[in-house]
């Protein structure tokens, strides 16, 4: 009761808080001339009893204040009218806060596009309830790494335990409705999928172990692909999707931003095991082969460790008890150990190896954006600092007027705080549109993960940014104050001694920008260098107009060997038919851009290196080298494809420059023989070298090229085929007719559409040309900020020393040592930061050393362009406060003095 | 003002007390309420204006005393403080409060 009523009095005191001020006023006035009046009585003078007075009552201002507090809590207090001083102290100098709020948003914008980028690729939750709990089986192989797949004998009887687990075996598959082929990704699951997984419809049902035992064609479509191959049909449901020719109905859509368990997380459909299975889509010819992923949910009290311990003991005693006897690639089940990893962040996907692609550099470019926003602190704080010291005369009379130092540092970190939420707010404008600009881009295969919009994990990281920096920048101008005594910024000669000595805490903090400038720049010089490295890397092909046509041989007609020298012969017919073709080939890999990447073993008998090698090869077509510009150094081409059955005796094969450095360092090589076999078979194919070509790279551009052979085509079964053709004149005007062409020679092939084997190679090298770019970028920034840094700095010294100009100019200087004498101090300033810099240059080049290619990590020409970039900006700056100088009238300012 | 040895502190939160005390008889301005007490103690306790205000605030906020301008003797415009009921009620516990604990003191004092 007595409390509500002291808040209601406070309120009253709150709402006449001005009149109630004046009460205090007058009443201490009051009280003082009573002191004053009785101390006249004691026989002072009028005068020297007002002044005993004032002294004996001592800090009038404090007093009120303090009686002030008693009513209003003193901090909100003073919050709310400090917030108010500081945002009037922003609004009067506008240009400054404009120069100080942009430095942050670009500081805090880039961290928070880097930062969604880092949270979409290495740290993002799938988006499932409670994705924590999530779990995942892997088979570890031991020196062989990892192998995340299971047979349905192994699920079986893993499932048989207590924890709650599902299987999902994922394929592409030529996914049709409506006549419209595409090809996607299918999820073959089981009844207990959607309920371990957490995920309901947004429209229709999910599969339910009913599914299991019914068999029924049915399926379940992702968001993602309602929304784009479906076209948010809103009559989706019921619709029929044909799956590699076998039709589906479709009778549920799953919750928008669930696309599959895998990362990243680019699955269209799911449909029941057991229909496809029964339907031939998933080819299990017998309960052992390992084709599924197994993934569960451990408890929400249960630790990684207990779901561990649970399984292992499962699959521990089924091992024991022989009722698994799996092989995976020559590896029992009895000798493989069972791994449970934490599937939170999704299952990686092997094939796109996102996170380990994109993690190294995309921390590097965090590094980056992290010092490009010590920069841009740094940049506010010198401006800050160049106000404050406009104010030290202004704050010495609030100090001298009553003003406790606490209050006018807390009024100085609300500017800080100001600036550094306009900042966080204009950066994350920026980062937003930074973000959308980047998920539009192409950037390949990075592409489909960017969350478009900025998460509230984004947020919250800006918003901590933004604090933090606030704090950084804010904290020297307030420790500026709280040195600061009383008399000295008064009195004029202090004052000059105060500038001098706070020029150097400037030219410090801009000397120290200089260098993570040139850290920064001198860092994108050494990945564009690398951009263009690679770039011009001697592929040893040539990829201009060069026509591509993938088809996929897995789960059709020709999947086995004896299928492909027809399919090579009635392929190749087609395709050369088509008018402008001048050369065409199949082959089982083209360099860098597709295929799959297959070795052997490879021996040559009575070597000095007898031990086997694996080796490189590629199945090609005659005419193959001829249709990529690989250019012949000796002999001849490998023969046309005849049908072979098994594994050949002997063959004749073409060797690349580098295999011959390999195994046949001496002598002619052709006619020479080698043995290659595959890890398991006992039977050896004895090999003859017809022909030698030039190196190629194989799958990386780094990488120099592999010792490679050549074998005829009809030799192998490969999962898939690519035809190369080269056109007489532009690809692009045949690529469809092309594409169409293998299409049509070969009915029930799986055919990807026509592609150009330059944009393949272009992106081959999209990380290279993200990072390059990013880092240009931030590099740029970074010169910018120096640039009006320096600038503000230099036009401060040159107001600072005016009298001092003033004198020289008025005893004979000529324009030009007046101008010396301004670019000089400034190129000092340069100068320190650049010899500050070049330690910090060297290390970063280190942290980047593994990104780098055909460039040293210290790379004295990145250091010398970058620091030449520093000098010119520096000169640019300078150039105002230079014409300030010289407009100085000696006059003016001898008389200012 | 002579000032002679420097005055006794005053016991924590004796000052209200002694604020309300002053104005049993009869309403009063701050300065008036200083003299007061320095008479009646005899120049013991002076009590600075940068304690008395604050003092006079709180007993406001608290609804002890009520203030009004008035005219002083002197023809002044000043302010007046006047004890409310809710200002005798606890004038009287405190006064309370304060007799056993100084008692308590002297007990101590004398017996410990």
């Amino acid at each position: 009761m007595t409390s509500l009523m002291r808040w209601l009095r406070r309120l009253v005191y709150w709402m006449h808080s001005r009149s109630r001020t004046d009460d205090l006023r007058e009443e201490l006035e009051f009280h003082q001339a009573r002191v004053a009046e009785e101390l006249g009585r004691r026989g002072l003078s009028a005068a020297d009893a007002h002044v005993a007075a004032r002294r004996a009552m001592g800090n009038e201002t404090y007093m009120r204040e303090e009686a002030r507090s008693v009513w209003v809590p003193p901090p909100l207090e003073a919050v709310v009218q400090d917030w108010r001083y500081a945002w009037r102290g922003l609004r009067r100098s506008p240009g400054l806060t404009v120069v100080a709020v942009a430095s942050l948003a670009l500081g805090i914008g880039a961290n928070a596009a880097i930062f969604s980028l880092i949270h979409s690729v290495l740290l993002a939750r799938l988006p499932i309830p409670a994705a924590t709990e999530l779990i995942a089986a892997q088979r570890d192989l031991g020196a062989r790494g990892v192998d995340d797949r299971f047979s349905l004998d192994e699920y079986r009887a893993l499932a048989s335990g207590p924890l709650h687990l599902t299987m999902v075996s994922s394929a592409s598959a030529v996914l049709e409705t409506d006549g419209v082929s595409a090809s996607g990704w299918l999820d073959i699951v089981d009844g207990s999928y959607f309920n371990v997984v957490g995920v309901r419809a947004a429209r229709g049902r999910v599969l339910s172990p009913r599914d299991d035992s019914t068999a029924a064609p049915v399926a379940v479509i992702t968001d993602r692909f309602w929304r784009g191959y479906l076209n948010t049909d809103s009559a989706a449901l019921g619709r029929v999707l044909t799956i590699d020719g076998h039709a589906f109905t479709i009778v549920g859509i799953t919750t928008p931003g669930f696309a599959g368990l895998h990362f990243p997380a680019l699955d269209d459909v799911m449909i029941p095991f057991r229909s496809a299975t029964a339907l031939g889509i998933v080819r299990a010819t017998n309960t052992q082969a390992p084709i599924l992923t197994i993934v569960g949910r451990r408890g929400a009290h249960e630790s990684m460790d207990d779901a561990r311990n649970t399984l292992r003991v499962i699959w521990n005693h089924c091992c024991a008890a022989g009722q698994l006897v799996a092989a995976s690639r020559g590896q029992s089940a009895e000798r493989s150990t069972l791994a449970i990893e934490d599937a939170s962040r999704g299952i990686p996907e092997i094939k796109i190896d996102l996170r380990g692609r994109y993690g190294r550099i995309l921390l590097a470019l965090m590094a980056g954006v992290a010092i490009l926003l010590l920069a841009a602190c740094a940049n506010v704080a010198s401006l800050l600092l160049a106000r404050g010291s406009a104010r030290v005369g202004e704050l010495a009379v609030r100090l001298a007027l009553g003003a406790s130092r606490r209050r006018l540092v807390m009024h100085l970190a609300m500017e800080s705080v100001q600036l550094s939420m306009l900042g966080a707010i204009a950066g994350v404008a920026l980062a937003r549109w930074a973000t959308g600009v980047l998920a539009r881009a192409n950037i390949g295969d990075l592409g489909g993960v960017i969350a478009p919009t900025l998460g509230s994990s984004v947020l919250a990281f800006a918003i901590v940014v933004s604090l933090v920096s606030g704090l950084i920048f804010g904290v020297l101008p307030a420790m500026r104050v709280l040195r600061s005594d009383l008399v000295t910024p008064l009195s004029q000669s202090g004052r000059r001694a105060a500038r001098a000595q706070r020029g150097l805490l400037d030219r410090g903090l801009i000397a120290l920008q200089m260098a993570l400038a040139l850290l920064l720049v001198s860092g994108a010089m050494l990945l564009v260098e690398t951009l263009r490295n690679l770039k011009d890397a001697d592929l040893g092909f040539d990829p201009t107009q060069r026509i591509l046509v993938t088809s996929e041989t897995r789960h059709t007609a020709y999947e086995h060997q004896g299928m492909t020298a027809r399919l090579a012969n009635d392929v190749l017919a087609r395709v050369r038919a088509v008018p402008g073709v001048k050369d065409a080939a199949l082959a089982s890999l083209i360099p860098i851009s597709g295929g799959r990447s297959s070795y052997d073993n490879v021996t040559v008998r009575g070597a000095a290196t007898s031990s086997e090698v694996e080796t490189n090869f590629i199945g090609v077509t005659p005419g193959f080298f001829a249709a990529l510009g690989i250019r012949f150094r000796a002999g001849h081409d490998v023969p046309a494809p005849r049908a072979s059955f098994g594994v050949p005796r002997s063959r004749d094969v073409v060797v690349n420059e580098a295999f011959v450095k390999r195994f046949f360092p001496v002598g002619n090589p052709i006619g020479r023989l080698f043995e290659d076999s595959d890890e398991g078979d006992s039977l050896a194919t004895q090999d003859r070298i017809v022909g030698v070509v030039a190196d190629t790279k194989y799958t990386s551009l780094r990488a120099p090229a592999p010792a490679t052979y050549y074998v005829p085509i009809a030799d192998g079964d490969w999962p898939y085929l690519i035809l190369v053709a080269r056109p007489a004149g532009r690809a692009d005007a045949v690529a469809r007719t092309v594409a169409r062409a293998v299409a049509d020679a070969v009915p029930g092939l799986r055919v990807g559409g026509a592609d150009l084997l330059s944009v393949s190679i272009d992106d081959a090298l999209i990380r290279e040309r993200i990072s390059a770019a990013l880092a240009t970028l931030f590099g740029a920034v970074a010169l910018a900020l120096v640039a009006v840094g320096l600038y503000g700095v230099m036009l401060y010294q040159v107001t600072a020393r005016t009298p001092e100009l003033g004198i020289r100019m008025a005893l004979g200087a000529n324009a030009r040592s007046i101008v010396g004498l301004v670019i000089r101090q400034s190129l000092s300033i340069v100068g320190v930061g650049v010899l500050a810099g070049f330690p910090l240059a060297l290390l970063a080049g280190r942290a980047v050393s593994s990104q780098l290619y055909g460039v040293a990590p210290y790379s004295p020409s990145a250091l010398a362009i970058a620091a030449g970039a520093l000098v010119v900006v520096a000169i640019v700056a300078t150039l105002v406060p230079v014409r300030r100088a010289l407009r100085i009238d000696p006059l003016v300012a001898l008389r200012a003095e | 003002m002579p000032r002679a040895a420097k005055p006794p502190e005053l016991l924590p939160g004796t000052l209200d007390l002694l604020v309300l005390r002053a104005l049993q008889s009869g309403s009063m301005h701050g300065y008036g309420i200083a003299e007061r007490l320095r008479q009646v103690s005899k120049d013991v306790l002076q009590v600075g204006e940068s304690s008395l205000y604050p003092a006079l605030q709180r007993l406001l906020l608290d609804g002890y005393v009520r203030a009004e301008w008035g005219v002083s003797d002197n023809n002044r415009r000043a302010r007046y403080y006047t004890l409310t009921a809710a200002g005798r009620k606890q004038l009287a516990a405190e006064h309370e409060a304060f007799e056993r604990m100084i008692g308590a003191i002297h007990a101590v004092l004398r017996f410990a």
